[in-house]
């Protein structure tokens, strides 16, 4: 039997993939964004709509204590 | 990316509500944000501070218009935000809207105009429209 992770195949999955990450060890992930540009699906069923979306700045996640 | 499946049973994630029970109980999150933004169209900023992350928008017209093609549902969006301790808040040139999320008390005004679990700023409404641009 393998103890290679499998591949993530769902939103959800990537989600609690990432979160794990950074709450499991104390981390705090910075993104840096230049100009990144994003073509957003309006719906993750067939044929959807694209919206332009560019972003360009930082953003800083890491984990609190809940109050 | 890969990761380990994390689901009952040790099955992949698949649902929304099937991420939020892995969320229980877990730590918050903490958000500082300084991001500039081009969305379809309309330029708006994002600050973020601790549990609080607000979008502020140039206009209400483009409130309306992001609103209409937001990418998520708003339901979603709100429980989602909740789980991990974060509010969201929309302003435009600095004027709170609405809030969801953590910390957002929805309005009943908001149910009745079938927005969902949204936070209504009346009077912010109100000076976002008549409020000249500086």
């Amino acid at each position: 039997m393998s103890d290679a992770p499998d591949e993530t195949t769902t939103w959800p999955e990537l989600a609690i993939g990432l979160y794990d990450r950074l709450t499991g060890r104390n981390a705090e992930i910075t993104y840096e964004f230049e100009d990144m540009e994003v073509d957003v699906p309006s719906t993750t069923g067939e044929d959807p709509e694209y919206a332009y979306w560019r972003i360009d700045g930082t953003l800083t996640v890491k984990a609190r204590e809940k109050e | 990316m890969t990761t380990t499946p994390t689901g009952e049973h040790g099955d992949p994630l698949e649902t929304l509500a099937e991420l939020l029970d892995e969320l229980e109980d877990r730590p918050e999150l903490s958000v500082e944000a300084d991001l500039e933004l081009y969305l379809d169209g309309h330029r708006a900023s994002v600050v973020g501070y601790d549990d609080l992350v607000a979008l502020d928008l140039p206009s209400v017209p483009a409130a309306i218009s992001l609103w209409h093609n937001r990418p998520v549902a708003v339901m979603d969006a709100a429980a989602l935000l909740s789980s991990v301790g974060l509010t969201a808040e929309v302003r435009v040139r600095g004027v709170p809207l609405a809030r969801i999320g953590a910390d957002a008390v929805p309005s009943g005004l908001a149910r009745r105009l079938g927005l969902g679990p949204v936070e209504l700023v009346p009077e912010g409404a109100v000076l976002a429209l008549t409020r000249r641009r500086g």
